[in-house]
């Protein structure tokens, strides 16, 4: 079954273009494309694709905007942050409104489906420099309720950068029960996506930074 | 004269009343002497009659002629010695000196103001009182005045006078002068008011004022400083932005576009001749907007190439980029100012930007025309619209093309409403009417 997409992003050529290189790719398909902030919304409450590419800087409804509200309806659908500008306030910003991933529009091509497919499998991926500012820059949250010890378990593989898969085979349980913790977690820390639970790890020292596993 | 004149007649007329008084009463001291008394003889009635007459005379006399004048003398003494306390305790110098310049009356006030005692300067010239310069010109002037017909003198009206002190310090003086002849003498007085204080007070108010004009200065050059850094800023924040939304995504495209072409290469040649189209496409579209960028960039653009020719290229910028559909009404370029030309071209800019921003617009046509009075520019879409009312003030660059039409004396209607697009229409004069004060009114 093919991961499908969601593309947001103002500019025309560039939705166009997506579309067209990620056609190439039999695992992908991209079910709808979203001029701004608001369509992204409201196509992701209709199509309830697995994963939004979200460009940040979008007329109408900004893209984080966005990305918060999809978090909080849609849990099982992953957004990944695409953007012209590397700055660290965007990918602060993005990563604080529940972004998994965040991209530059760069020459890069085979990382954007490397990101969609790792979001799909709800592996977190974060670049050692990124992670290291991210730890300092995103709240950690303030009073977490206690995780039970399979959690912190699930958590310190989520951490590690293993998908839904791996943490299953690793604890010899389902993929869907690893779910079922995911959820849990992010519930338990008051956070909107694993990346923002992964970061919470590597600060309460359950995971090093910069060591995902490829 | 004419008072020396009354006071003849005043005494002559008392002499006729006293005489006709006397002629009176001895007329009716002879009377009642002839009717009550027997002849006393010659000698004895001349002696009862005188003195009669001198009883009834004298009380007369002392009534109406040594009373007066007791009272007047009385007055006059008082006058004087009223006088000379003014004379001795006003604050200002009052000195008099003879028409050989030599002071013979100098009161306290001058002693004050000069530093010399009465019998100091007693006798010596006036000069004394006077910086060395102003001698010569003092004389001629006293000389001048002595012959004159006016009685009085203001040295101040238009030269500054100058006192100096027995210590030799000089003050800043206002003096006048008056004459008289006394037993023909001539005489001079002279009323002199020391204006240190007053020109100290004048100087601290000018060296104010300057100050005061000064800072003013500074600040407003400091102001306009600010804000061409900070017109600066919003041009260069206005060309990152512009960037973003062109180059780097069309570039961005070109990466796709070729990624996706060399995946297909062996497999299906149709997607990549589609990949390739795009690719080119793009690179159309790209160098469409690097020279509108660079028109931006360049200053002078405008001047050589005409508004005409500017508002062209940024509707196609804008269709390149935006994938919009464009309509285009335009003259023949405008004879107006550069400064006219480039308010035009910012206004449409903003607008189309705004458009592009807001609208949700499939289409936007610009319209520029001129008649004989005046160039209109109109930007429309078939956007979202809003509501003109609600929106906060500085939202949209909408004061800022407000102020650009009203800097040359033209203006700005936004005609809007939710769910019915946009109208931006700009008029300005063509011959603008406004003075430069009005253009520093409106930057202000």
């Amino acid at each position: 079954m093919p991961i499908r997409v969601l593309i947001a992003d103002d500019h025309s050529v560039v939705r166009q273009g997506l579309r067209m290189f990620l056609a190439a790719d039999a695992e992908i398909e991209v079910v709808g494309e979203a001029r701004d902030g608001a369509e992204a919304l409201r196509l992701t409450r209709q199509l309830q694709p697995d994963v939004v590419l979200m460009d940040l800087l979008m007329p109408v409804m900004d893209g984080m905007t966005a990305t918060a509200t999809i978090r909080r309806e849609l849990p099982d659908t992953e957004v990944v942050a695409l953007t012209s500008m590397l700055e660290d306030k965007s990918v602060v910003e993005a990563i604080r409104s529940g972004a998994v991933g965040y991209l530059l529009k760069d020459t890069e091509a085979h990382e954007l489906r490397r990101a969609i497919r790792a979001a799909a499998a709800g592996q977190v991926q974060l670049s050692p420099q990124v992670t290291a500012r991210l730890v300092r820059e995103v709240a950690a949250p303030e009073q977490p309720q206690p995780l039970t010890e399979r959690e912190t378990s699930v958590l310190g593989l989520l951490a590690q950068g293993q998908s839904n898969r791996d943490i299953a085979r690793t604890l010899i349980i389902g993929e869907q029960t690893v779910k079922t913790h995911v959820a849990h977690i992010l519930g338990k820390l008051g956070v909107s996506s694993r990346t923002q639970a992964a970061l919470y790890a590597v600060r309460i020292g359950l995971a090093s930074p910069g060591s995902p596993d490829p | 004269m004419t008072r020396s004149r009354s006071s003849l007649v005043s005494a002559l007329r008392l002499l006729a009343i006293i005489m006709l008084a006397a002629f009176a009463a001895e007329a009716l001291i002879m009377l009642t002497l002839r009717a009550v008394m027997p002849p006393l003889g010659i000698w004895l009635e001349a002696l009862v009659d005188s003195a009669l007459l001198v009883a009834i005379l004298l009380p007369a006399l002392y009534v109406f002629m040594v009373r007066p004048l007791e009272l007047q003398i009385t007055f006059r003494r008082s006058t004087e010695e009223r006088l000379a306390s003014l004379f001795e305790t006003v604050m200002d110098a009052i000195i008099a000196m003879g028409e050989d310049g030599r002071i013979f009356l100098f009161n306290q006030g001058a002693q004050k103001i000069f530093g010399y005692s009465a019998q100091e300067v007693s006798g010596r010239p006036f000069t004394l009182l006077m910086p060395s310069r102003s001698v010569e010109a003092h004389h001629q002037r006293l000389r001048d005045f002595a012959r004159a017909p006016e009685t009085a003198w203001r040295m101040d009206e238009r030269s500054e006078v100058f006192g100096r002190r027995k210590d030799g310090s000089e003050f800043p003086a206002e003096a006048s002068v008056s004459k008289f002849t006394l037993s023909g003498h001539l005489i001079f007085t002279v009323i002199l008011h020391d204006i240190t204080t007053r020109k100290q007070a004048e100087e601290t108010l000018r060296r104010t004022h300057e100050e005061l004009e000064q800072r003013v200065q500074e600040r407003t050059l400091t102001v306009r400083e600010q804000a061409q850094h900070l017109a600066a800023l919003e041009e260069r924040q206005r060309l990152a932005r512009e960037l973003h939304d062109s180059l780097s995504q069309a570039l961005y495209g070109i990466a796709l576009g070729t990624h996706t072409a060399r995946e297909f290469l062996d497999a299906d040649r149709g997607k990549v001749v589609e990949a390739l189209d795009y690719v080119l496409a793009l690179a159309d579209a790209g160098l469409t907007e690097m020279r509108a960028l660079i028109f931006d960039l360049r200053p002078e653009s405008l001047e050589l190439e005409g508004l005409v020719k500017a508002l062209t290229k940024q509707v196609g910028a804008a269709r390149a980029r935006y994938d919009l559909e464009t309509g285009m009404e335009l003259c023949d370029e405008p004879d107006v100012p550069l400064e006219a030309k480039e308010a035009v071209y910012r206004i449409a800019q903003e607008a189309l930007n705004n458009t592009v921003k807001h609208a949700s617009a499939r289409r936007v046509s610009l319209r520029l025309c001129h008649g004989d009075e005046s160039v209109v520019l109109e930007v429309s879409d078939d956007g979202v619209g809003f509501d003109p009312q609600t929106l906060r003030p500085g939202h949209l660059g909408l004061s800022s093309m407000r102020e650009r039409a009203a800097r040359l004396g033209g203006h700005l209607e936004i005609h809007s409403a939710p769910g019915s697009g946009t109208r931006v229409r700009a008029e300005f004069p063509l011959r603008r009417p406004a003075s430069p004060e009005a253009l520093e009114s409106a930057t202000a």
